[in-house]
């Protein structure tokens, strides 16, 4: 076991450790917040996008953050650690510039700053506003109108580092997803393509939901395959726009409205009759048929066979999920259980609104599965010694945060579903799982670690400390 | 705003310094206490992310406040009262440090109150640490050990005699020899101002141990690797503290005027090793503090003077007493001068007269073009002349966990900087 700090050692008592349990029962679980706000932890697992990453993603972009040192530090590194310094730049803000000003000047000053210096004018500027900005009572309209006034042939895209108001409303997040999207137009309909977008993970060129419209001759487009700001902006081509992340239904279900486009929200599915659902919303969007009935049922029986392979090789196994792996930790919990694999806790802080469902039959199934938080501040004391999982049983986690907490090394190092979708996406599912439960990997090392899908300069060190 | 003060500060490609919220967190963090940083989110993912190298491996009370917007408006402050005394509750800490970002800052929340109404509420000495996130970690982490310091030895500041020093403990008219005091003991020292942003090498804390014991001290704390608040707790007990960062400088100059205490600055490494012990003695000795790598530094001839064709500058830059100290050891040991530039805030009275305080990416791409050799952290590196010999010093409070795996003992550096 890890050496635990002195002071904090001394002063709380094992006895006071072993009673102290973070998690509830489902079946007294409140929906969608079943835990109260309080101070919060925050586990070392980063393998999830920030809005440095998602801005990144937008190809030939140039990310400039005006804020203080201390928020700007985050994001500074983020950008270091992807090897990104290049299109990363700040303005650090100063007492002064509140007390004399209210940042308007330092942020059209700073940014043209920033922009003169560098060797090569991007053609898509992020400017990214916090907190500050929002108290001040900055005119954006204003700053944003200068800069393009001085520099009339650069895009300037409005970012929010503003974390104070993610509670209140949209997350920085899931504004940027509309900033970064917002700047793209209506251009000449073509009406056989298709953009697959919102997902942070790419989806696999032969994926069941691509395969399904590249096989019905629909061209199918992600963020990833534009090479450059140009092709970024050609996205406005598309007939159908599909969204499979709820960060991003919002910003392309606006795109859509803008570019009239139609618009389909896929989630991330994970119960045949929603599949079946799916398919059926994404045919009627796209005006074609796109799966047999034959085919549909060909699919759920050969998902069946593979879970129930992966619940004889986890019989004596228990799996734990994150809401990090997977917008649909409840779904998937639901559909693990209903074929015979046990699961024991998910790692969850609120419930999607698609999970209600999921919720209510778990709550009515499974009263006993345990709904255990990742922030409350409890939870400093797991992914230490202290056992989340209680049945004794061996832990496969999906998800970075679930391998931490129950300090298993069989994990899967997926983040927002990793691109698992529809049929397909259960059966990889299931050989995801039975592959962790053959291999062991390091995830002290592997977890801490930013954005996955990016590269990596970052190299950890997980400990210094003499272990007792 | 008056001038250009903007051009300080805009950064198109180079780091910025750790900021002052995870110096707080990084000074205290091996303490026992609790630390809520008052912010709405992001400053404990940036922290246990970039600034803390602890995070897997030793568990501490650092939690976040998720200050919301309609909290900020209306003033509520009672959740965050509220949460802290929760959390106070369950885990028992040591004390209570709340730490401030920009908003509370600039709304300007009361928190001398709330940290007197929860430590009321708790029983537990709270206090507050002014930051509010727009400087680096010398400044955080500065105020953190003297907030900490006040709290733990307010009682014998309170058994101070009207000369400053401590009645019962060591302090004026007590003659020090080279390494004994009159009673036949040691010179006590305390270690102030030693975090991991500065010395990411855990062995380095013991390494500073047995250095200062190997040259006849005895070491009562160590602020803060590797002790606890007990040891802490002695150090008004102590003939002399050694400041290693400028993190210390804060509550070393405190502990000077409260008990009588002086300090020597500096960091026993190489060559320069030596003659810090000797100057630490000194100091014991004659109740003056002393910073002895300047005292190196400035015989050094002008930079000016020294620009020839045969004789390359150099300099060397980043936290001005790990530096300063590196800067000593490489003029003892080459013989030759090294000028030193200090890349972080809190640098008052530790840099030379040669000494450079460069602020934003211009200036330090402007001094530092000036060299043709550099010692500094590696991402700095593009900030020098094409040609430059640069000697890679990674400084984990500027890149982080970038070079984790090349940060070798600051202590061990010694002649091979």
């Amino acid at each position: 076991m890890l050496k635990r700090v002195s002071g904090f050692h001394e002063t709380l008592s094992d006895g006071a450790i072993a009673h102290l349990e973070e998690g509830i029962r489902i079946a007294d679980a409140s929906f969608p917040a079943p835990f109260p706000r309080t101070l919060e932890y925050n586990a070392p697992a980063h393998g999830t996008w920030n809005i440095v990453h998602i801005g990144m993603a937008v190809p030939q972009s140039h990310s400039i953050y005006v804020c203080s040192d201390n928020c700007l530090r985050g994001v500074v590194m983020t950008a270091a650690e992807m090897g990104c310094r290049d299109r990363f730049s700040s303005v650090m803000l100063r007492e002064r510039d509140v007390q004399v000003d209210n940042l308007e000047t330092i942020t059209i000053e700073g940014v043209s700053d920033v922009i003169r210096n560098l060797p090569k004018e991007p053609p898509v500027v992020f400017v990214f506003l916090v907190c500050l900005h929002i108290f001040t009572g900055s005119d954006e309209d204003y700053i944003f109108r200068e800069l393009g006034r001085r520099f009339p042939q650069i895009r300037f895209v409005k970012g929010y580092m503003d974390c104070i108001r993610q509670k209140e409303g949209p997350t920085p997040d899931m504004k940027l997803r509309m900033a970064a999207f917002g700047i793209i137009q209506p251009v000449r309909k073509n009406p056989a393509r298709v953009n697959l977008l919102g997902s942070d993970v790419p989806f696999d060129r032969d994926c069941e939901l691509i395969t399904l419209l590249s096989s019905n001759r629909f061209e199918v487009k992600q963020i990833y395959d534009c090479d450059d700001f140009e092709q970024f902006l050609a996205l406005g081509d598309a007939a159908v726009n599909v969204c499979t992340y709820p960060n991003a239904c919002q910003a392309v279900k606006d795109l859509s409205e803008r570019t009239s486009a139609g618009f389909v929200y896929l989630s991330a599915a994970v119960s045949f009759d929603e599949i079946r659902a799916q398919i059926k919303a994404l045919s009627d969007v796209c005006g074609r048929d796109l799966a047999s009935e034959d085919w549909m049922r060909e699919q759920e029986r050969t998902c069946i066979a593979a879970l129930q392979e992966l619940a004889e090789d986890l019989h004596d196994w228990t799996v734990a999920i994150d809401y990090t792996a997977h917008s649909r930790p409840l779904g998937i919990a639901k559909l693990l259980i209903q074929h015979g694999i046990f699961v024991e806790c998910v790692f969850l802080d609120a419930i999607l609104e698609e999970e209600q469902e999921a919720f209510n039959w778990l709550k009515e199934h499974c009263p006993d599965l345990r709904l255990v938080p990742t922030i409350q501040p409890g939870m400093v004391l797991y992914g230490r010694g202290k056992d989340v999982v209680t049945s004794g049983r061996r832990v496969i986690a999906l998800g970075q945060k679930a391998a931490w907490f129950c300090q298993s090394g069989h994990f899967v190092n997926i983040i927002e579903g990793g691109g698992l979708w529809g049929y397909q996406g259960i059966r990889d599912l299931c050989a995801l799982l039975r592959q962790a439960k053959e291999e062991e990997l390091d995830y002290k090392r592997m977890i801490p670690k930013k954005g996955i899908g990016w590269p990596s300069l970052c190299s950890t060190v997980v400990s210094t400390q003499p272990e007792e | 705003m008056a001038g250009e003060s903007w051009k300080s500060q805009t950064w198109w490609n180079l780091p910025v310094y750790t900021g002052d919220v995870s110096g707080v967190c990084s000074a205290l963090y091996e303490l026992g206490g609790m630390v809520v940083m008052h912010d709405p989110s992001g400053c404990n993912s940036t922290y246990n992310t970039h600034d803390e190298i602890r995070w897997v491996s030793m568990e501490s009370l650092i939690f976040l406040s998720g200050l919301t917007q309609l909290d900020a408006i209306t003033g509520n402050d009672q959740r965050l009262i509220d949460d802290i005394v929760s959390a106070a509750n369950t885990f028992h800490p040591a004390f209570i440090a709340i730490a401030n970002s920009p908003v509370p800052w600039l709304i300007g929340t009361d928190f001398e109150a709330i940290c007197k109404k929860v430590t009321a509420l708790t029983g537990i000495a709270s206090f507050h640490v002014e930051t509010n996130a727009m400087h680096d970690y010398t400044k955080g982490a500065g105020q953190a050990f003297l907030h900490l310091a006040k709290m733990l030895l307010s009682e014998d500041a309170g058994a101070a005699g009207d000369s400053g020093t401590l009645r019962g403990l060591p302090g004026t008219g007590r003659i020090i020899a080279a390494d004994t005091n009159p009673d036949g003991r040691r010179i006590r020292l305390n270690i102030l101002g030693m975090t991991p942003l500065d010395y990411p090498v855990r062995e380095d804390a013991m390494a500073m141990r047995r250095i200062l014991e190997e040259e006849g001290f005895e070491v009562v704390s160590n602020w803060a690797i590797g002790d606890g608040l007990q040891s802490l707790k002695r150090s008004a007990g102590a003939d002399v503290n050694l400041v290693v960062s400028s993190t210390g400088m804060e509550t070393a100059r405190w502990m000077e005027e409260t008990f009588g205490i002086p300090y020597t600055v500096g960091v026993p490494t190489g060559s320069f090793r030596r003659i810090l012990c000797e100057a630490v003695k000194k100091s014991a000795l004659t109740r003056k503090s002393s910073v002895p790598y300047l005292e190196i530094l400035n015989s050094l001839p002008s930079r000016e003077k020294r620009k020839n064709p045969d004789t390359p500058v150099r300099c060397i830059a980043g936290e001005p007493v790990t530096m300063g100290s590196a800067a000593a050891d490489i003029v003892l040991t080459d013989g030759k001068p090294c000028d030193l530039i200090a890349l972080t805030e809190t640098r008052q009275g530790l840099l030379p007269e040669q000494g450079f305080t460069p602020e934003g990416e211009r200036q330090i791409r402007e001094v530092l073009a000036e060299y043709e050799e550099v010692t500094a952290d590696p991402m700095l590196k593009e900030a020098c002349r094409s040609g430059c010999r640069f000697h890679a010093l990674p400084h984990f409070a500027l890149s982080g966990r970038l070079y984790l795996n090349q940060i070798g003992s600051l202590l061990e550096k010694g002649g091979s900087l």
